[in-house]
């Protein structure tokens, strides 16, 4: 073996060793940088509506923060976050509690919110169209689901008993309010009512216990629109 | 000899190619180890600006909001055992106009449910808690459209 090949070994030798000990470290330097992460984070896939949406996240003390286009895979530390996404004007948001080691999904659907005040479109009236043709105009009916509803705003369902409605006495020489008498539901829980009104817009709703006839509830649509 | 060199030479590309497909191998498992996720750290911030921020978002038609930077939270007034939150948004531009929302805590995180906005229709606010429906009512931030 000649003294040059004997260098070109040893150089390549070096070389190698060289390569190597870049490799190792290298590769310790990802797993010491990536391990904690994994450890310490939950993973996060959001799906979204639109290919084009741009997904946002927060929480209560940061700073909203874009992290993604039409779909992210993320590594967020443990809490809960709310995570957005919009495109051409439409929105959907839910909320997503990360937990360490632990993947989840998140699938926005446009329109879909996290939180949302309830209606009165939220209850199920049944029987109040026949108000209609008692003499109420289709504001005034409106005006009585707001009523029930600032009644119980969790109700799930309101009914009134069609047979039941009765007109109250009325002198048409008096500006004496129209009455309207009647029973009906709030949940199944039984109650009387009288609807009183003046004019074509608004109503006023009293509601008492069917049992006792104590007096439940007392508002006008006036006092609804201003107090609640 | 020269044959000698051209096999060493051989021995060392070939080795040095497999120590870069190695090299390569391990930057492509990287993401593996991370379970392909890309790790997001959000920066600190007031409390419920990075909420404001994500709503005006929807304003303002993706054009992200930075708290301090573009608007700033006002007046923000706590109802319910701090469930529901009222908030002027004062915009730092002082060309733009200022707006109001109103948050609730849901599963320990506050959202926007109403706003933001100028005012709000009375069918918006009606299913509020009243204490905050008549805050708004006082603030004649509350329009009447059933009537």
């Amino acid at each position: 073996m000649t003294p040059q090949t004997e260098r070109n070994r040893a150089l390549a030798l070096r070389l190698t060793l060289v390569a190597i000990v870049g490799l190792i470290v290298i590769f310790g330097y990802l797993l010491l940088t990536s391990l904690p992460v994994r450890n310490t984070t939950g993973l996060v896939i959001v799906t979204t509506f639109a290919t084009d949406s741009s997904i946002i996240i927060s929480q209560n003390q940061s700073t909203a923060t874009l992290v993604g286009t039409g779909s992210a895979k993320l590594r967020l530390l443990p809490g809960t976050y709310l995570v957005s996404a919009m495109s051409n004007g439409q929105t959907g948001s839910a909320l997503v509690t990360v937990h360490a080691k632990t993947a989840s999904t998140v699938d926005l659907k446009a329109g879909a919110v996290v939180d949302r005040i309830p209606t009165s479109d939220d209850i199920a009236f049944v029987g109040t169209d026949t108000f209609l043709s008692r003499g109420l105009t289709v504001e005034q009916v409106g005006n009585l689901k707001n009523l029930f509803f600032a009644y119980k705003k969790d109700a799930a369902k309101i009914t009134v008993d069609k047979s039941s409605v009765t007109r109250g006495p009325h002198d048409p020489q008096s500006d004496d309010p129209f009455t309207l008498n009647f029973t009906g539901s709030v949940d199944d829980k039984a109650y009387k009512a009288t609807i009183t009104y003046t004019d074509t817009e608004n109503v006023e709703l009293t509601l008492f216990n069917s049992q006792t006839g104590d007096q439940i509830f007392d508002q006008s649509s006036v006092q609804a629109a201003t107090n609640n | 000899m020269n044959t000698e060199n051209h096999q060493f030479l051989r021995k060392l590309v070939v080795r040095l190619g497999l120590i870069t497909v190695l090299l390569l191998a391990v930057l492509l498992i990287s993401p593996i180890m991370l379970g392909g996720g890309k790790e997001v750290k959000l920066k600190s911030a007031a409390l419920l600006t990075g909420q404001v921020a994500q709503a005006l978002d929807r304003v303002h038609g993706g054009n992200l909001q930075t708290p301090g930077k573009d608007f700033q939270l006002q007046d923000v007034t706590y109802f319910q055992d701090k469930q529901w939150v009222y908030v002027h948004i004062k915009p730092t531009d002082t060309h733009a106009q200022d707006s109001f929302a109103v948050l609730h805590k849901k599963n320990g995180i506050y959202t926007v449910v109403v706003g933001p906005g100028t005012e709000f229709d009375s069918n918006t606010t009606n299913g509020l808690p009243d204490e905050v429906g008549l805050f708004l009512v006082h603030k004649g931030m509350v329009y009447d459209t059933t009537n």
